[in-house]
């Protein structure tokens, strides 16, 4: 017994259990947003969703959809790239868990604290285009490249002002670490002059995300699942829990940069992280079930022209701030 | 796959890339790849069994080849070895949208071939059960069209609105989808006790909804960027194709049966016919909301003014119609169906031919999606209302 | 409200002559039946003619009339005059030929390949005159009276005897 303590509080200890918390809550933020989705699309959309699953309200819906894909049968287009294909989902998953290791839950409770996190951030969740675009081209199927090109696209256009409106929090805030941005937040950066950063942020997120209304890639009206068609199984799993957990993901990297991260009166911290991450996650939930979908070009044209120049203009404001008071 | 010719340019298998089926047509000196799509017959966007087989220059469309007959049932031939009561249970379902209108057609050619004169009161609850039947229909298109472009919610809205109105449906004949309520002469039966209330309720329902659906959907920015100045259709073309209905309407004509060749008793009721301007997919879309709109006021004005009385002439036990030839014209959800009917004094007609509003408008596509990108293909074969048993019979 | 029957009628036999084989009109409605040779002209002449102006195509179907052959029934109308005709043309069994309406409106198109399906009849001049709702291998054409409605081939139908005599 004593040994499990000594190694429990040694160096490799702590950091097996830092991985296992971060995968744990990797996974169960995937469950409960996958159920939140359900749940808050099916009252908006007048009727009750998940029912029997788990005997209360469908519960467990998200469980029985996990056990349901395990026992799939694994099924790999005869003109598939093997490797690729079979790789590709990993590409996306990966980065996901990667940025929750670095976002800071509590005061002092970041996976992996550093003086760049936030650039750490930004450039992990970049990763995921690739894994997507190795998902279309492997699939050996036209619809599936056709998604994974709309992807890239849309992937790369969207990049710039997501790390332009990060960019403007960092300078406001003095530093490029995450739990800095939280130290240097008196007041949530939403209200102390971050409101265009924010708006920013929020339609840059659900377009990496490829969120409805941006959802082009994924337009399953259209092209069915774009990119992901081919994927059966357990690989498709991965997909969506690299799309739910990357919806918390980035709600909580939103909520660390611009509504005060574990700041807040009364409730500990960690739960306020949660709540405010959890409340940025349903209105993307609320948007999906407003709105239509925008077509490819119209998507570009706002990135290119509408996002990134506001972008830039709220960093040389931001800049501007700073330097006059 | 169908017979697909190319003309011109050499086809050429390039190695590697994805998969099968790439063919490059080289035209000239430039290698253009163009690639050959198939959208359907399964897919999510296309209503039923519809195929568009498209040729595309990036993501532009060269040419669309729908490919139809997936759903042919052959009703004009069933329909010369049957009676005519059987003939009614039959065209309720070609547009299984709109059943009901679907039988007046048919029940008024054989009653003018044999110069019946249908009573009073079944001529307004033809005319209140069709209008409700438009509302129906319309009901959907606005739905799945909002839901071809993204938008989820609007198509629970319009369906919970369906419900209502398809439970007084039931009520009064049975059936929700195919009802067989008409028959040569006029109705069935009676409508039964409480009908006029729930009709009543579902007017000033459906009434208050209508503006959920124009701020959901047509006042909506990213709604308008998807369907404004997309798949224009100039009027003289609609004409030369034989389109009618809402997307005749939104061209800019103001062609509708119920107000150029006025049956049962549309003349004596008020309703105006929305016309747009310029044809395209947005218009289309209000048009069809106006169409709800305009219905509502029918039906409003019907349960002011129905007459009491039978709800059948006297007909002989089996029907005959005389010889002769007639062609009746209608104004379904859709847009105009017709019915040519040629009789040799049987009791089972010797030619019925349905012309049917789905058939003229799905064959413009090919001229009207040449230079579309493919988003804007699903915004245009959405805003084209069409059932594919209307298409196909 | 657009021309009379007996003026639609009247105009064609002016123009037509001896193409114009007759007409009556039927429920308010003019019924001319012509040469099918002539049937490209009597078209066009009805669409440019700007007082009579024939817009719209509205459907183009036959009727099987045993010995005296395939009649041809095409119905159009003015929806910017408010008047209608049916123009009927009729066609011998062996070997039915008729000249294809689609370069006067190009809503033909569908129609007669339909009807070409259906009936067996050639429509010269017509685009693509392939298989529209049949299978491309399929053998015979539908709605000829002599082609036997399938449905009771197969199996014996336990059931009453249908109205057409059909078991």
């Amino acid at each position: 017994m004593e040994g499990v303590v000594v190694l429990a509080r040694s160096a490799w200890g702590i950091l097996l259990l830092k991985l296992i918390a971060i995968l744990g809550l990797y996974l169960v933020a995937t469950l409960v947003v996958g159920y939140a989705e359900h749940k808050v699309l099916a009252h908006m959309q007048a009727r009750l969703g998940p029912m029997y699953a788990g005997r209360f309200h469908g519960w467990a819906q998200l469980i029985a959809d996990g056990l349901k894909f395990l026992q799939k049968e694994d099924v790999i287009p005869r003109a598939a790239d093997k490797w690729v294909f079979s790789l590709a989902p990993v590409m996306v998953v990966v980065p996901g868990i990667m940025l929750y290791a670095v976002i800071p839950w509590g005061k002092g409770l970041a996976g992996f604290s550093s003086d760049v996190s936030l650039f750490y951030a930004l450039a992990i969740s970049a990763i995921s285009v690739v894994g997507v675009l190795m998902a279309g081209w492997a699939s050996a199927n036209k619809f599936s490249l056709i998604g994974a090109l709309r992807s890239a696209a849309q992937l790369i256009a969207y990049e710039l002002p997501l790390v332009l409106a990060a960019a403007a929090v960092a300078l406001q805030a003095g530093s490029a670490s995450l739990e800095g941005i939280v130290e240097a937040q008196r007041l949530p950066f939403i209200l102390a002059g971050q409101e265009l950063g924010f708006f920013i942020f929020l339609m840059a997120s659900m377009a990496e995300l490829s969120r409805t209304p941006l959802d082009m890639p994924i337009a399953d009206s259209e092209i069915i699942a774009g990119a992901y068609t081919e994927y059966t199984g357990m690989r498709y799993v991965l997909f969506l829990l690299a799309e739910y957990a990357g919806m918390f993901g980035l709600a909580a990297l939103g909520a660390v940069l611009f509504l005060g991260g574990w700041r807040g009166p009364g409730f500990p911290g960690v739960l306020w992280t949660l709540v405010k991450a959890g409340a940025l996650t349903f209105i993307m939930i609320w948007f999906r079930a407003t709105y239509p979908r925008i077509r490819e070009d119209q998507l570009q044209k706002m990135a290119w022209a509408w996002l990134v120049p506001l972008s830039l203009a709220n960093l040389m404001g931001t800049a501007a701030f700073k330097l006059l008071f | 796959m169908r017979g697909r010719e190319v003309t011109e340019g050499t086809i050429q298998r390039l190695p590697g890339g994805p998969g099968e089926g790439v063919e490059v047509v080289l035209r000239g000196d430039l290698a253009t790849e163009e690639m050959v799509l198939n959208i359907g017959p399964q897919h999510p966007s296309t209503h039923g069994v519809l195929r568009v087989v498209i040729t595309l220059d990036g993501e532009r469309i060269v040419e669309a080849e729908p490919v139809i007959g997936y759903m042919h049932r052959g009703f004009e031939k069933l329909a010369e070895v049957r009676d005519y009561h059987q003939i009614i249970v039959l065209v309720n379902r070609h547009d299984w949208l709109s059943a009901f209108c679907n039988e007046i057609g048919v029940a008024m050619a054989v009653e003018r071939l044999m110069g019946l004169e249908v009573p009073e009161r079944a001529q307004w609850l033809r005319v209140l059960l069709a209008e409700w039947n438009r509302v129906l229909n319309h009901l959907v298109f606005i739905g799945s069209f909002g839901l071809e472009l993204g938008a989820m919610t609007p198509i629970f809205y319009a369906f919970r609105e369906r419900e209502v109105i398809q439970e007084f449906f039931e009520m009064a004949t049975g059936g929700r989808l195919h009802v067989h309520f008409n028959r040569v002469g006029g109705l069935k039966e009676d409508l039964p006790k409480g009908f006029m209330k729930k009709s009543e309720q579902a007017l000033r329902l459906v009434r208050s909804r209508l503006a959920d659906y124009e701020d959901l959907l047509l006042g909506s920015e990213i709604f308008q960027a998807r369907t404004r100045g997309i798949g224009v259709i100039p009027p003289e073309l609609a004409k030369e194709y034989g389109v009618t209905g809402p997307i005749l309407q939104a061209s800019g004509v103001p062609e509708d049966a119920r107000k150029t060749s006025p049956y049962l008793v549309y003349e004596k009721l008020e309703f105006d016919v929305p016309v747009g301007k310029t044809g395209d997919a947005w218009e289309r879309f209000w048009v069809l909301l106006e169409r709800v709109r305009q219905s509502l006021r029918i039906i409003e004005q019907v349960h002011e003014g129905l007459p009491s009385g039978p709800v059948r002439a006297r007909v002989p036990k089996t029907i005959k119609a005389p010889e002769g030839e007639i062609y009746v014209r209608t104004e379904n959800p859709l847009g105009q169906l017709g019915y040519y009917l040629v009789s040799r004094g049987g009791q089972q007609p010797w030619r019925l031919k349905m012309r049917t509003a789905s058939f003229s408008n799905v064959s413009i596509l090919p001229a009207i999606l040449k230079g579309a990108l493919i988003p804007d293909l699903v915004a245009i074969m959405g805003s084209i209302f069409f059932v594919v048993g209307d298409v196909d019979r | 409200m657009g021309l009379a029957p007996d003026e639609l009628a009247a105009r064609l036999q002016d123009r037509f002559g001896e193409a114009v084989l007759g007409w009556e009109e039927n429920f308010g409605e003019a019924v001319v039946r012509v040469l099918p040779g002539a049937l490209r002209e009597v078209a066009t002449f009805l669409k440019e003619t700007p007082d009579l102006a024939f817009d719209f195509f509205d459907f183009a179907t036959a009727v099987d009339r045993e010995e005296a052959g395939f009649e041809l029934v095409v119905e159009i109308a003015s929806l910017s005059l408010g008047h209608r005709l049916r123009l009927k043309a009729l066609l011998p069994r062996e070997d039915p030929r008729a000249p294809s309406l689609t370069p006067v409106w190009a809503g033909a198109n569908w129609h007669e390949r339909e009807t070409a399906e259906m009936f067996g009849i050639t429509f010269e001049g017509h685009p693509n005159l392939a298989k529209l709702l049949l299978p491309e291998e399929f053998e015979g054409h539908p709605l000829r009276k002599d082609f036997v409605l399938m449905a009771r081939e197969a199996k014996p139908w336990p059931g009453a005897k249908e109205p057409g005599g059909h078991e």
